[in-house]
């Protein structure tokens, strides 16, 4: 009787303990938040620059709206964790210092001095609220991975395997129009069709394949938003990658579509967000179908018939 | 144990705190300062690769390359750009151009590859992959380097380039593992340069031959350019 009472106590007692840690997570965030932003506001300052300039970077002006609705979303779950801070944290903040001060010198990576911000970010929300919600919250951390962008050289690297294989299909699928002939020379796809020629996006930084990093975004968004079993980790792991080289392909044959057919200059933003923001519904859209079709990889026996033989 | 642990909690919290402080008033000036003072410096090359033209014996020079713009455009004056026939009869058959381009200025950008240019120029890439040639084929000790390969097809006809990187004498196949050769403590003085082999062939022929005698020229162009040309290890001490 003895040891329920005093275990009953304990409970108590830590449930009246809770809000305060939770105070005490939520003032030692928002000074270690601060100190974070004062610490890499030039990354942060650039990082928003170079998402103003360049359209394949867009998304990271709705990354603070992901994570807020993120949040808000597990609400519920996150209220239930314990909010006690680890001291572990101090150790993924000094990795990440250490990251950005290595990729200073005597290495110098703007990517990587941008990414060591991620571990640093970590460090903090593990140190001011604890392993549980730190877990919770990984996604959080996927999604600001996502909204800091890769420099142009290496991007220019990156996306040759994806841009030639997009550009090529492009222009196998153009073909089968009516009336509509290609041709294509390195990141020129021109469309022929009734006397007009027009080249598909000229001019554009990897035109044939961007936005990837905000198909991901939606990708992480979707799947983190429910609980999901181990098959559903599988099965996102497995069909995320296509699905996104799909809405890419989608997305440059609407605008291929759009300069054959309507005869769109190639300058003009209006074809390119329009065929933008279809890809961005059609990337939601298969998500969702993707992530919430029922996968039944283990059958259950039928239970055996108690007076069967 | 709870009320160490919450000591060490907020020992960390304050540990944080003058961690992310020193980051922001300090790391960066201190970063300047360590760059500054251990900044490589230049270092010429033993023979400018400008004379490379000269020193070949075995090529017959159809011309020698020098384009004012172009090289402005690579941000450097010590290049070569040779088409050329081999007396030698592998090579002979198809003929091929050579290329090499020598940086040496602290803060020099690694040029783009030819799989990033000559897609901007109108080519369409076939292949891209990594395959080994044998700098010396004829020693007893072979020594065997990955470059990359390039299988690009163009208006008229198709092209295969080989192409690596040689920074401060080791030889590297991305413009990443430069940055990480060129930046990496221990020599005082720098360089790198860009080499690349390549042939064009009529569409639809097979690859393989061009392929060859590329590898071919990349493995007489290489050996001799570390051997004659780039500093030694001694200059970059």
């Amino acid at each position: 009787m003895g040891i329920f009472h005093s275990q009953g106590k304990q409970v108590t007692d830590s449930i009246q303990a809770k809000p305060f840690s939770a105070k005490k997570g939520f003032a030692s965030l928002i000074v270690l938040l601060a100190l974070f932003t004062w610490a890499f506001y030039p990354e942060i300052i650039r990082i928003i620059t170079r998402s103003k300039l360049i359209l394949n970077n867009v998304h990271i002006f709705l990354v603070p709206f992901a994570i807020a609705m993120f949040i808000l979303v597990k609400k519920n779950t996150l209220r239930q964790c314990d909010t006690h801070g680890s001291a572990a944290g101090f150790l993924l903040i000094f990795l990440g210092c250490f990251c950005y001060a290595v990729a200073a010198w005597p290495f110098s990576f703007g990517y990587a001095r941008d990414l060591a911000m991620v571990p640093v970010l970590a460090g903090i929300l593990l140190l001011c609220f604890g392993r549980k919600v730190f877990f919770k919250l990984i996604p959080v951390f996927l999604f600001v991975f996502l909204a800091i962008p890769i420099g142009p050289r290496l991007t220019a690297t990156l996306v040759i395997r994806p841009e030639t294989y997009t550009l090529m299909a492009s222009q196998n699928i153009m073909e089968l129009l009516p009336n509509v002939t290609t041709e294509l020379s390195g990141l020129d796809l021109t469309i022929y069709r009734s006397g007009t020629s027009n080249i598909v996006a000229l001019g554009r930084t990897s035109r044939a394949f961007q936005l990837y990093f905000v198909y991901a975004l939606i990708a992480l968004f979707v799947f983190f938003t429910s609980n999901r079993t181990i098959c559903k980790y599988i099965a996102a792991v497995i069909m995320t990658v296509p699905v996104i080289f799909l809405c890419n392909l989608a997305r440059f044959l609407m605008l291929s579509a759009f300069t054959a057919y309507f005869n769109t200059s190639a300058l003009s933003p209006i074809s390119g967000t329009i065929a933008a923001l279809l890809s961005i519904c059609l990337a939601y859209l298969m998500f969702i179908l993707i992530f919430n079709l029922k996968i039944n990889l283990f059958i259950e026996d039928e239970p055996l018939c108690e007076t069967g033989e | 144990m709870l009320k160490m642990s919450k000591h060490l909690h907020n020992i960390s919290l304050i540990l944080s705190a003058l961690l992310l402080v020193f980051t922001a008033t300090m790391l960066r000036g201190t970063i300047a300062k360590l760059s500054d003072y251990f900044t490589k410096q230049t270092v010429p090359a033993r023979k400018p690769l400008k004379t490379f033209v000269d020193s070949v014996e075995s090529i017959e020079k159809n011309f020698q390359w020098k384009d004012q713009a172009v090289t402005q455009e690579i941000e450097t004056d010590d290049c070569f750009l040779i088409k050329f026939e081999s007396q030698d009869q592998s090579v002979a058959k198809h003929g091929g151009y050579i290329h090499a381009a020598y940086y040496s200025q602290p803060g020099s950008k690694v040029p783009h590859t030819p799989d990033v240019c000559y897609r901007q120029a109108g080519s369409i890439i076939k292949e891209i992959q990594k395959i080994p040639i044998n700098l010396s084929p004829v020693a007893n000790n072979p020594e065997t380097i990955d470059v990359t390969l390039v299988r690009l097809e163009q208006k008229e006809a198709e092209m295969v380039i080989l192409f690596c990187f040689i920074a401060e004498g080791q030889i590297a196949n991305s413009r990443t593992k430069v940055r990480l050769i060129t930046s990496k403590p221990g020599n005082s003085r720098t360089y790198f340069c860009k080499v690349e082999a390549s042939c064009s062939y009529p569409k639809g022929s097979a690859p393989k031959p061009y392929i060859e005698t590329a590898g071919t020229l990349m493995e007489r162009l290489v050996p001799k350019l570390l051997d004659e040309y780039l500093p030694t290890e001694e200059m970059l001490k």
